[in-house]
């Protein structure tokens, strides 16, 4: 493996969760056992594997979220990485502009950057007057909206998808599809983490495929992708 | 690092003034509630222990307000902090956010309240007719003290309910033990035996009312070796706090209850 010309690097990396068993007792569970590769820049790289391989576990680890029980995770230090996250705003209680600024501060963007965006994420979220609201009393494909809008417009340097492709109606789908072919085809790192295999095959330029939290294999798209389908135990 | 410092109060400052904004606008009886509940508890112990068991001290009204107010604002800010970070896991588990940032918020968001019941307070002190003196210019330092033993209290509970949920429970007896040691309807000073007094005024809250009321009530300057001594501990308290949610910080994330 070259570390040079990556930007993100995992070197055998292990996590695990402590889950909660009584008052004082925790029991681990390992998400990544061995989990090695690396990101090149500009690249659009995704993850595939089955429900509970450790596919968001190894997006929140290079997000910084978690931390590596073993290995390493290396990034460029110039780099800004973020999450693409579309659960949950920063605040339920406050205005979705409110959470724009919010949540932008908090991925590390400036106010003065998050406010000449202000009006963008609002055009693109297609929330209306709904942004004055608190989101507590959005839908979920309202929330999903809002967070897919603050991460496209405020693009960090690498963005983090998981799963957020079918976000939203027929018509934001389209949309928010065409933003992100936009990113892909621009200089952005991107790695991406769905079960649309075919989706898969059409944007990334590499995939990794995770086996219970082990790389199994990486490289070409079409190749691992069929290699995968005709391993799938349902198949 | 420095950047990084900056911008998180930046973060903070946003987050504070949004949700004061927001819980004046939507929820402005909550406000209310900061001025009428010290003055029902007040009448509460003003009618049991200086109408009913004539226990009170003099001027027992300005006695209660002083004990009420310093001690509610302690014991506001633990009851909203404590579950802090526990509450926040849903955020923790998409954002690299230091975890003390939510501790830190809810306390400020208190601070910026307990600024309004105190502008209140003193208001009514003055009318109440008690001699100012000089010695209420030391009120500032009294108040800087038991704000650092509140933000440290506050991030060492948030720091470790996540791990424990059940200290919930332990945590609001806790408070209520702290409340009665505390002499916020009765005076310390007139307990029976003299080494109960000592071992009551380790909890900085007994103490810290004390003088708050040698200040405010008799217009005489605090007892400084006291304040010099909780100001220590409370310091390192805070950095005891602040050292251990920075150790468990990437832990949160992984922790599933």
């Amino acid at each position: 493996m070259n570390i040079v010309d990556g930007i993100i690097t995992l070197d055998h990396v292990r996590c695990t969760y402590r889950i909660k068993q009584g008052f004082f007792r925790f029991k681990p569970y390992h998400a990544l056992q061995d989990v090695s590769f690396t990101v090149v820049e500009g690249e659009t790289l995704g993850i595939i594997g089955r429900n509970g391989a450790g596919k968001s576990t190894i997006l929140k680890l290079i997000a910084g979220i978690l931390h590596p029980d073993a290995g390493r995770v290396i990034k460029r230090p110039d780099i800004n990485v973020s999450l693409l996250s579309l659960q949950v705003g920063f605040d339920p209680e406050l205005s979705g502009r409110e959470n724009i600024l919010l949540g932008g501060l908090c991925l590390g963007i400036s106010k003065k950057r998050i406010l000449e965006c202000m009006d963008d994420i609002i055009a693109f979220s297609d929330l209306g007057v709904f942004v004055e609201n608190p989101i507590k009393t959005y839908s979920s494909g309202m929330r999903a909206r809002l967070g897919f809008s603050i991460g496209m417009e405020l693009s960090p340097d690498v963005l983090l998808i998981d799963e957020v492709l079918g976000v939203g109606d027929y018509s934001f789908q389209k949309k928010a599809t065409e933003a992100l072919h936009v990113k892909i085809g621009s200089s952005n790192t991107v790695i991406l983490v769905s079960h649309d295999l075919l989706q898969m095959k059409r944007i990334c330029d590499r995939v990794v495929w995770i086996e219970n939290g082990i790389t199994q294999c990486i490289g070409d798209p079409a190749e691992i992708i069929t290699a995968y389908q005709n391993c799938s135990p349902f198949v | 690092m420095v950047n990084s410092l900056i911008h998180l109060s930046n973060l903070l400052f946003h987050t504070v003034r949004a949700r004061l904004a927001n819980e004046l606008r939507l929820y402005y009886l909550h406000f209310v509630w900061w001025f009428v509940e010290p003055l029902l508890d007040m009448g509460i112990y003003y009618v049991v222990f200086d109408v009913l068991l004539k226990q009170g001290t003099d001027n027992y009204v300005p006695f209660l307000l002083i004990g009420i107010v310093f001690w509610s604002w302690f014991n506001r800010s633990m009851q909203n902090s404590s579950l802090s970070i526990l509450h926040a896991k849903e955020l923790i588990a998409q954002i690299d956010i230091p975890k003390s940032f939510f501790p830190i918020a809810k306390v400020f968001q208190d601070v910026v309240k307990q600024s309004f019941v105190m502008t209140v307070l003193m208001l009514f002190l003055l009318l109440y007719g008690l001699p100012v003196t000089w010695a209420w210019t030391t009120l500032p330092i009294l108040m800087a003290v038991q704000f650092i033993l509140i933000i440290g209290m506050a991030i060492l509970l948030a720091a470790v309910v996540p791990f424990f949920p059940d200290l919930k429970f332990i945590i609001s007896a806790g408070l209520q033990l702290m409340f009665f040691a505390s002499g916020i309807f009765f005076d310390i000073d007139r307990m029976e035996l003299p080494v109960h007094r000592t071992f009551v005024y380790l909890n900085p809250m007994a103490g810290l009312i004390r003088n708050y009321r040698t200040v405010l009530l008799h217009g005489l300057w605090p007892d400084w070796s006291y304040i010099l001594a909780t100001f220590l501990s409370v310091l390192i308290l805070l950095i005891f706090s602040l050292f251990l949610v920075r150790r468990f910080d990437h832990i949160y994330p992984k922790i599933v209850i």
